[in-house]
């Protein structure tokens, strides 16, 4: 491990570049340590994925480690594998290398003392950190920016054997055994499920029209796939984290949720979840992309309080 | 040396050095130089060293890469593009770097001071020039190579040239090289506009309006990066065909498809009519990043392209050094 230096300021803080495992690729981050931790928090913060990099746009991730480091808050800033200065090529799904990545990530600052984490992941980049967050039990807070949680043009069709395998898995079956909390939210969101896909094969009998040949119905009135990682934001809630979903009023991901029934029946259980709910917020303006500095700053703002808040 | 699980791989010693020497043409091999607070990775046979040149200027996010076998016989030093451009550049920037090292070059990659990973600091070309004559300084030194190389790109063009200037036999290569300071702020402004018009958004402030901002404030809003006064300042004074010494030397442009590349003709013609030796190769890839289209076929054809790319600079480097430069 290489010795410390003062990146930007003497007094408060040091910036160490590191090199990750992360399954066979290799993925690079940058650690900011104070001088002293105040507390066992650290926070992770996944970029949003192709065409970026460590510092995200404008640098903003460094002016949020850097501003946590004043308030004595360790972080980590990391390039997926593909991105940045990672080895590997970058691939967009929900399950593999990205969330081997964010695990590693996460893992990297546990290593470094860190026994809590507020992961903080931008637009693409949230999916992965929520997916490797739920499967652990150190989490104390998730920070999703404007996350895409109903794929642009609804995305490819789950088969039959991936929706059994959303819901009926190990991890969700033990916890579902074990959390009232989350077996409420379980039963009452498929029981909601089926209510939905029960009123449309009664509209359909009502109006004798055969299923096969009824055309999909267009976005905005479908009950669609729902909510992308329902059941993993579910899990976070109900073991306690802080888990916050922030919009800005033109980003299209905020549109795509709020054009879809089931997807905004799903916001809204999450919403009453326990012991504390899903938390919302809509800056105006775009959060997608961090393409405004006044917005940016915002953002800073809010990952900076959050983490204070979670000392 | 992996330490297992998911800890880090492979760090190396870097020490605090906030005393560097910062001597911009400087001896290479005289000094102790080294990268703090940095780790090591070998990707195939590419050895890349990761971490802060420390400076009294603040410290500079940099990277070394260089073949991991032999001893590299020259080092390029990448001056990289800025705002929305380094979004799409930044891969580029590391694959050239990687083909390079694995040709026996090093190749130094770095962040400009105020941007990235490195420490804040007052922005302008002339700046950034001096960042790069460090960053080339440190890597000469660290490296054990005579022989340095420059690539800008975008924007970059103007500060590779400026640092060009100590070293007067070093080969340029140039990637969608901005001519004209003053025509890439127009066309930075002119793409806030459009990027507007595109996601349906109020109209943003005219160009004017902005400008007054950016003298009131000292710096200004772009599509969400930060412009400062003091770089626009040196920014629209700067043109290629001005900072660029009057000295034979080798060049190589590779424009992109866009407005930039109508200027690199005349460009060419005053070069070579100074006494420089100029090669262009054209790459089909898109010079502007705001309005790259989205798709499979489309990533493909990109990445098709880079290679093009990448391997026609590399080649070209080659055998400048090979025929004595």
């Amino acid at each position: 491990m290489s010795s410390q230096v003062q990146v930007a300021s003497p007094d408060t803080f040091a910036e160490t570049a590191m090199y990750l495992q992360s399954g066979t690729e290799t993925v690079f981050a940058v650690r900011t340590s104070p001088v002293t931790s105040r507390a066992d928090i650290g926070v992770v913060l996944a970029h949003s994925g192709a065409n970026n990099f460590s510092a995200h746009r404008n640098g903003v991730w460094t002016s949020i480690t850097r501003r946590l480091a004043r308030e004595g808050i360790p972080s980590l800033r990391f390039d997926f594998a593909g991105t940045g200065e990672s080895s590997g090529k970058f691939v967009l799904e929900l399950a593999g290398q990205p969330v081997t990545d964010a695990a590693a990530a996460m893992d990297a600052l546990r290593a470094l003392g860190c026994r809590r984490l507020l992961v903080v992941g931008s637009c693409f980049g949230a999916v992965p950190s929520v997916v490797a967050g739920a499967a652990r039990g150190d989490i104390a807070g998730m920070i999703l920016l404007s996350p895409p949680l109903v794929p642009p043009g609804g995305g490819r069709m789950a088969t039959l054997r991936e929706r059994i395998g959303e819901v009926v898995n190990l991890p969700t079956l033990r916890i579902v055994a074990t959390n009232r909390e989350y077996r409420r939210w379980y039963v009452a969101r498929h029981a909601s499920l089926a209510k939905t896909k029960a009123t449309i094969k009664l509209s359909r009998l009502a109006t004798h029209t055969p299923p096969s040949s009824t055309p999909e119905p267009a976005a905005g009135t479908s009950p669609g796939r729902g909510l992308l990682l329902e059941s993993e934001l579910a899990r976070l809630i109900t073991n306690g984290s802080h888990v916050e979903v922030v919009f800005g009023t033109r980003d299209g991901n905020l549109a795509r949720v709020e054009g879809d029934p089931d997807a905004s029946r799903a916001i809204r259980l999450l919403q009453g979840g326990r012991p504390a709910g899903l938390a919302w917020t809509v800056f105006d303006g775009p959060v997608h992309g961090l393409e405004d500095a006044a917005i940016q700053e915002q953002v800073i703002q809010l990952v900076v309080r959050r983490a204070c808040d979670l000392i | 040396m992996t330490t297992g699980g998911n800890l880090p791989v492979e760090t190396s010693r870097g020490k605090p050095h906030a005393d560097v020497a910062v001597e911009p043409d400087g001896p290479p091999g005289s000094g102790d130089v080294s990268l703090a607070n940095s780790a090591r990775t070998i990707v195939g046979t590419v050895q890349e060293d990761a971490g802060f040149l420390a400076r009294p200027d603040g410290a500079l996010f940099v990277v070394l890469h260089r073949p991991v076998d032999r001893p590299p016989f020259g080092s390029l030093t990448v001056c990289s593009s800025l705002f929305g451009e380094q979004h799409t550049d930044y891969r580029r920037e590391v694959r050239l770097a990687r083909m390079l090292a694995s040709a026996g070059f090093a190749v130094a990659r770095f962040h400009y001071r105020g941007f990235g990973n490195s420490a804040p600091g007052s922005a302008s070309l002339d700046a950034f020039s001096r960042d790069a004559l460090d960053v080339t300084l440190a890597a000469r030194r660290l490296t054990s190579v005579s022989r340095v190389a420059f690539l800008g790109v975008g924007v970059g063009s103007l500060v590779a040239s400026g640092a060009l200037l100590a070293h007067p036999e070093a080969p340029l290569l140039l990637w969608k090289p901005v001519v004209d300071g003053a025509h890439f702020c127009r066309d930075f402004f002119r793409a806030r506009l459009v990027a507007a018009t595109r996601v349906g958004g109020a109209r943003p402030g005219t160009t004017d309006e902005l400008l007054a901002r950016l003298a009131n404030e000292g710096h200004v809003d772009v599509m969400g990066f930060t412009l400062a006064a003091s770089l626009y300042d040196s920014l629209i004074v700067s043109r290629l065909t001005e900072t660029l010494p009057r000295h034979p030397r080798r060049i190589l442009v590779q424009p992109f498809r866009g407005s930039r590349a109508a200027g690199v003709e005349r460009l060419v013609a005053d070069w070579k009519a100074g006494g420089c030796l100029v090669d262009v190769q054209p790459a089909k890839l898109a010079e502007d990043p705001y309005f790259i289209p989205d798709g499979a076929a489309a990533a493909a054809s990109v990445l098709a392209a880079e290679e093009q790319l990448v391997a026609d600079a590399r080649d070209w480097l080659l055998s400048s050094w090979r025929n004595g430069e």
